[in-house]
């Protein structure tokens, strides 16, 4: 039997912390599109079973569009059983009326729900995380061990270092040993993750299914699970899956006196990257910069703005001074950058900052 | 230090150019645009390099400004004496900096130097490029043109050395406008407005920590409310098994109420059927014979209107009476009528045979006339039309004779009148004869020629013939002119005669017919004639024709036979008045014949017997049924008063009306017993039908069906407002979530406001510290050049002028004022020749505070070019002084400076 594992769609989000808002809705129509396109291929694949692990959505409210058309990929496919699991960004409101809710779509509550499938050799539980069952569910947890047992959850692994603005439930990942789990389907982590997790189990983040921010780079997909009833073994494979991929792209110009030559380093630093076209490329430019250097960001940014569907620049150099240039100089800047750099009141990290400023108000540029 | 030599390979516009130099003074004389400014820049370029590398601007990029025009190899060498050794510097510039190369040797070992690196300018002078620069290198103005102002302005900002110092009130503005702009505490500053901004969003967030609660407080609401529904709808369950309950027993009394009425609907139909039964003493007739006697009864009433209808009236009595003596012999049979009519119509064609026939009376009239007019036939006619025509003919005889007889008259007239002329002839010819014979015989003319004579003789000759010849001729042609007139008026007389002959004969002919004789108009008149002669003779044909056809001689056959037929008939009758009349007047009267009866009126009169035939005929059979209609009336009444008195009742005087009602009381009587049957068969189907229901009594449950129906209704409406308050709850719940997803929003823009926040902040403290240590900065700067510079200033002004140097102020920023007036006035208001002075001082008085160490060269490109000549005396003399400390290069285009 054929199962994927997808979690993290937040579909409906608005992506206008990059994007401009013609794009935003493009890509918004994209990542709605990507899901479609997940449903498609599990009946291209013959896949059986889509486990979402959560936060299929990512607002309270969702737009009539995104609901619609996750609506209408369940009931249109009624040979497909899709086991939803709230996150902490879904609400209740998918289906308004909890009668109307299709046969083929699985629900979970904050009590664990066990379904069963295969002729009962594949058990699939999942329980809705809040304040109030947090501390209990691992005590609470029994799965017949004959069974080859799918776990869903959506929290955030104990001891993780990733943060996150809601106040998520954390998943004791070491208390859900020993529970017979075969595989322990999570969601929350945006970035794929594959570990054993005791003798028999494996627990996995699949990541998010469409990278949204820079904080979601690199390939992204969905877990795809061949599982044999009979010998209950399986076989996990990542399936890359995502309409278009963000790369943060790191770029060292400490050496570099003009923007043509920032210019080159970036061209170079992306080129190491696989990114293309059609994907979004977050620059930051490192390293400790001459203040004479000629840097002229949107002169940078232009030249790569046409190259990729986005592209944004974060100038985080550190502008670099040399005293010796200083320690001759008799004018009033010389004076200037010898009174800064010998004041021990100072910062020596704020030290660049200070005469940076300084020396562009001796030459009446705009600060 | 001292520069000894130099050579540029090329830079600018120089090219191989070499320059020895000595200590003190070193005049170069050149006209402006020689490459002054190439050469200074060349010289600063060997100990510093290019400055502006970075720079996109050509002007102020000097390794692309200064790059050489001609191409070749971009640099060159200077030899120089540091500290009593001497080094040959040579330097190459390539595209960038880092393609430069730089070589040092020891001049008297030509070995490479490492006393100095590539920085050797500020190894050497202790100054970076830019003070370098400011203090002792004046860069050349080209501009020929305006040299005077711009040299003087060039040396002015120069010798100011405050480019950056200068710069100082406008740094020290734009840092107190960005910390004005940032200030925290000011309400204008960005930082204090984000401030402000970011408490508002802060108050947002924590106002919104309830919307989660409310988020809860709704869903559980929505929950209640979707639990009342499910209540309600168990409820409402109940009480439709309720409602079904007590349908089932509403049904249950509804049949036993509707058997009691079953019951109670036999018990009236048997009451009817004894009402009924009154009606009748005996036995009740059956509806079998109340429907055989009905028909009799109508039979009985339709028999008294026929007898009222076929009794004969006594006209019509006496009428038949009639008839019947004319008739004795029988009616005639309708072959025979048909026979007699087919006649008649033949008679009719016959006649109208005959009249198309035969000529009518102007026709016989026209014919009788005929035998007056035409006696011959139409020999007559023929004679004289013939006779005309010869007349006509003679007529045109008699025209050509009388039109002959006149041309003949015309020709004897024109013969008289030429007589003359022949004789004329003879009596020329006469005369020329002679006269040629007398020639001839005289010789008269001889002398000349004899041929005159005898022309003329021949000629008379010749016309006494020709004139004989005429005369001959003439009078034969008058004699038979004459006879042929003579034989003409003969025959033009006979012609006369014959004409009026024939006139008269037609004048009597067509007196004959009444036409008076015009000779113009006979022909057409003899026409009309003929014309008249063809009528009658058709006239004559059509009578002969008629004659022989015999169609006269079948009318009269025909006119017997039917008047012989109708005779038959002829008979009289009684009118009602009791006056005997003939049925045919005609016939009575007896003159058929003599009236000449035609086809027509024979025909009127068969049809008027064919007429009388039908009423005899219809008069008889009215006789013959009203007999017949009179023995069936008593039979009928007969049977009627018996079937009644069978029944205990007496014919009545309307024996119809009378079995009507009888039938309709024996019809409500069987009716009634039929419903009563039929009720208790209702009584007994609908207890069998309900057999199950009518075992067992109805139960009483204490609750109305209305009252339990009313409770649906108002369960229905809980349910309904219940399904509101979930709408509202969810449109409730969706606006909830809406604002939560809002507020989770605020939350990143709190973050953003607060990164930006930290940023300004930052910025803050910068710009604050940037200027904290501007202001230090100059005060530093001023306390140390400012003592040493007026010093200098006003020992090289005095050297300049001679006057007193006391005069002279500086301020921190090296502005010059000068006590004029008692006042300090500002250098600036002093004449150009002044300002250049104190420039040139000041300047020196740079370089004398600035190189204490190792004393540069000084480079002047023509700065006095504005002084008059009272002071150039003492300009020669300060340029000396400066020669003992400096090794200067003085530019000039004038020997006069």
């Amino acid at each position: 039997m054929k199962i994927i594992h997808c979690a993290d769609l937040h579909l409906d989000s608005k992506l206008e912390a990059n994007l401009d808002k013609e794009k935003a809705k493009l890509r918004k129509g994209e990542i709605l599109n990507t899901f479609t396109r997940m449903v498609d291929y599990a009946v291209k694949e013959n896949v059986d079973i889509i486990l979402i692990a959560g936060d299929l959505f990512d607002k309270n409210n969702v737009s009539a569009t995104a609901a619609n058309t996750v609506k209408n990929a369940i009931l249109t496919h009624p040979d497909i059983r899709f086991y939803y699991l709230k996150g902490n960004h879904d609400c209740g409101n998918f289906f308004s009326d909890p009668e109307s809710v299709p046969a083929n779509l699985k629900l979970f509550g904050t009590r664990w729900q066990t379904y069963l499938e295969a002729g009962d050799r594949i058990s699939i539980s999942g329980i809705e995380l809040d304040s109030s069952n947090s501390g209990s569910i691992y005590n609470t947890l029994v799965l017949d061990n004959s069974c080859f047992n799918i776990v869903l959850l959506h929290g955030q692994e104990s001891g993780s270092t990733s943060k996150s603005k809601d106040k998520t439930e954390t998943i004791n990942i070491k208390s859900l040993r020993n529970k017979a789990i075969d595989y322990l389907a999570l969601g929350h982590i945006h970035a794929s993750k594959l570990e054993k997790l005791d003798a028999r189990g494996v627990y996995c983040y699949p990541g998010c299914l469409d990278g949204r921010g820079f904080d979601e780079c690199g390939e992204h997909g969905f877990m795809l699970l061949d599982v044999d009833e009979n010998s209950q073994k399986c076989t996990y494979e990542l399936i890359p899956f995502a309409s278009r991929r963000l790369y943060t792209v790191d770029c060292d110009i400490t050496n570099c006196m003009t923007s043509p030559e920032i210019i080159t380093a970036v061209d170079a630093a992306i080129e190491k990257t696989k990114a293309g076209n059609a994907d979004l490329i977050k620059i930051v430019l490192k390293g400790s910069v001459d203040i004479d250097c000629e840097k002229d960001i949107e002169y940078i940014l232009a030249a790569f703005s046409d190259k990729f569907f986005f592209v944004k620049i974060y100038d985080e150099t550190i502008p670099y001074v040399e005293p010796n240039d200083y320690a001759l100089d008799s004018s009033l800047k010389g004076e200037f950058v010898r009174s800064v750099l010998n004041d021990p009141d100072i910062d020596e990290t704020d030290k660049p900052y200070v005469i940076k400023i300084g020396l562009s108000a001796i030459m009446g540029e705009k600060i | 230090m001292r520069l000894i030599s130099c050579h540029i390979e090329n830079f600018g516009k120089l090219h191989d150019f070499d320059l020895d130099l000595e200590k003190g003074l070193n005049v170069i004389l050149k006209e402006n645009g020689w490459g002054k400014s190439s050469l200074a820049t060349f010289l600063r370029t060997m100990f510093y390099g290019f400055l502006g590398d970075t720079k996109r601007n050509i002007t102020e990029n000097e390794r692309k400004r200064f790059k050489p025009w001609q191409g070749g190899t971009y640099g060159g060498r200077i030899t120089f004496e540091k500290g009593g050794k001497t080094y040959i510097l040579t330097r190459v510039f390539g595209e960038k900096e880092a393609e430069d190369s730089f070589e040092l040797r020891d001049y008297n070992t030509n070995m490479i130097s490492k006393d100095y690196t590539t920085k050797i300018g500020e190894e050497l002078f202790g100054i970076n490029n830019e003070s370098f620069m400011r203090s002792v290198f004046i860069g050349q103005n080209d501009v020929v043109t305006s040299s005077t102002d711009v040299i003087s302005s060039k040396v002015g900002k120069l010798v100011d050395n405050s480019d950056d110092l200068s710069n100082y009130d406008t740094a020290l503005k734009l840092l107190t406008e960005k910390m004005n702009a940032l200030n925290p505490r000011r309400a204008t500053g960005s930082i204090s407005k984000r401030k402000d901004e970011i408490t508002k969003y802060e108050r947002r967030i924590k106002e919104g920590e309830g919307i989660k609660e409310s988020i809860a407080e709704q869903e559980k609401k929505l929950e209640v409310a979707r639990g009342t529904i499910k209540q309600l709808l168990g409820a409402r369950e109940e009480n439709t098994k309720l409602q079904k309950k007590l349908n089932e027993e509403k049904a249950k009394e509804t049949i036993f109420s509707e058997r009691k009425r079953l019951l109670d609907t036999v018990a009236a139909k048997e009451r009817e059927l004894e009402n009924n039964r009154k009606n009748f003493k005996d036995e009740v007739p059956g509806m079998e014979e109340l429907d055989g006697i009905l028909p009799v009864s109508h039979a009985l009433k339709s028999k008294e209107s026929e007898l009222s209808a076929y009794i004969l009236t006594a006209e019509e009595k006496t009428q038949l009476s009639n008839y019947e003596k004319m008739f004795e012999g029988g009616v005639p049979e309708e072959e025979q009528m048909t026979a007699i009519s087919e006649k008649c119509s033949e008679l009719i064609k016959t006649e109208q045979a005959l009249a198309s026939e035969g000529l009518t009376k102007e026709e016989e009239e026209i014919l009788e006339s005929s035998a007056v007019l035409f006696p011959k036939g139409d020999e007559e006619y023929k004679e004289i039309s013939r006779s005309w025509n010869e007349r006509n003919e003679d007529v045109a005889e008699l025209k050509s004779v009388c039109t002959r007889i006149k041309e003949q008259d015309e020709k004897v007239s024109r013969a008289n009148k030429g007589k003359m002329m022949p004789i004329a002839v003879l009596a020329v010819g006469a005369v020329l004869l002679i006269a040629g014979l007398v020639m001839l015989v005289t010789g008269r003319g001889a002398e000349s020629s004899p041929i005159a004579g005898i022309i003329l003789t021949c000629l008379g000759a010749v016309a006494v013939i020709a004139g004989l010849i005429l005369l001959f001729t003439g009078r034969r042609r008058l004699l038979a002119y004459a006879k042929e007139s003579e034989r003409l008026r003969q025959q033009k007389a006979d012609l006369e005669l014959k004409i009026k002959d024939s006139q008269v004969s037609v004048e009597e002919f067509l007196d004959r017919f009444g036409i008076q004789f015009n000779p113009e108009h006979v022909q057409d008149d003899l026409m009309t004639i003929s014309g008249r002669y063809a009528e009658i003779n058709a006239l004559r044909v059509k009578k002969e024709k008629a004659a022989a056809s015999g169609t006269a001689e079948r009318m009269e056959e025909l006119k017997a036979e039917i008047t012989t037929f109708l005779e038959k008939y002829d008979a009289e009758e009684t009118a009602t008045d009791g006056r005997v009349v003939g049925i045919n007047e005609n016939f009575k009267d007896g003159n058929l014949f003599e009236k000449q009866a035609s086809g027509d009126y024979l025909k009127g009169k068969l049809h008027d017997l064919e007429n009388t035939c039908v009423k005899y005929r219809t008069l008889s059979e009215k006789e013959q049924r009203y007999d017949t209609a009179v023995a069936q009336y008593r039979e009928l009444r007969q049977q009627v008063e018996e079937f009644l008195k069978r029944y205990g009742f007496t014919l009545e005087e309307k024996p119809d009306e009378q079995l009507l009602k009888l039938r309709d009381m024996a019809d409500d009587y069987y009716d009634a017993g039929k419903n009563l049957k039929e009720a208790q068969k209702a009584v007994s189907d609908y207890e069998e039908q309900h057999k199950d229901e009518l075992s067992e009594a109805p139960e009483e449950h204490g609750v109305s069906l209305k009252d339990v129906e009313s409770d649906a209704q108002k369960i229905d409406a809980s349910i309904d407002n219940a399904r509101q308050n979930i709408i509202a709850y969810e449109n409730r719940l969706n606006a909830l979530r809406e604002s939560l997803d809002e507020w989770e929003e605020l939350g990143d823009t709190l973050k953003a406001l607060k990164t930006e926040q930290d940023e300004e902040k930052k910025l803050y403290k910068y710009t604050s510290t940037a200027k904290d240590a501007l202001v230090k900065a100059k005060e530093t700067m001023t306390s140390r050049y400012v003592k040493p510079l007026l010093h200098s200033l006003k020992t090289y002004y005095k050297a300049i002028t001679g006057l007193d140097p006391e005069v002279l102020h500086m301020d921190a920023n090296t502005n010059i004022t000068i006590d004029e007036a008692g006042l300090q006035r500002d250098a600036e208001l002093f004449s150009t020749g002044y300002r250049d002075l104190f420039g040139i001082a000041l300047r020196v008085a740079f370089a004398d505070a600035m190189y204490t160490e190792e004393i540069p060269f000084l480079i002047m490109d023509d700065p006095f070019v504005n002084l008059d000549d009272s002071k150039l005396k003492n300009v020669r003399e300060f340029l000396e002084l400066l020669a003992e400390k400096y090794q200067i290069l003085y530019f000039t285009c004038s020997t006069a400076r």
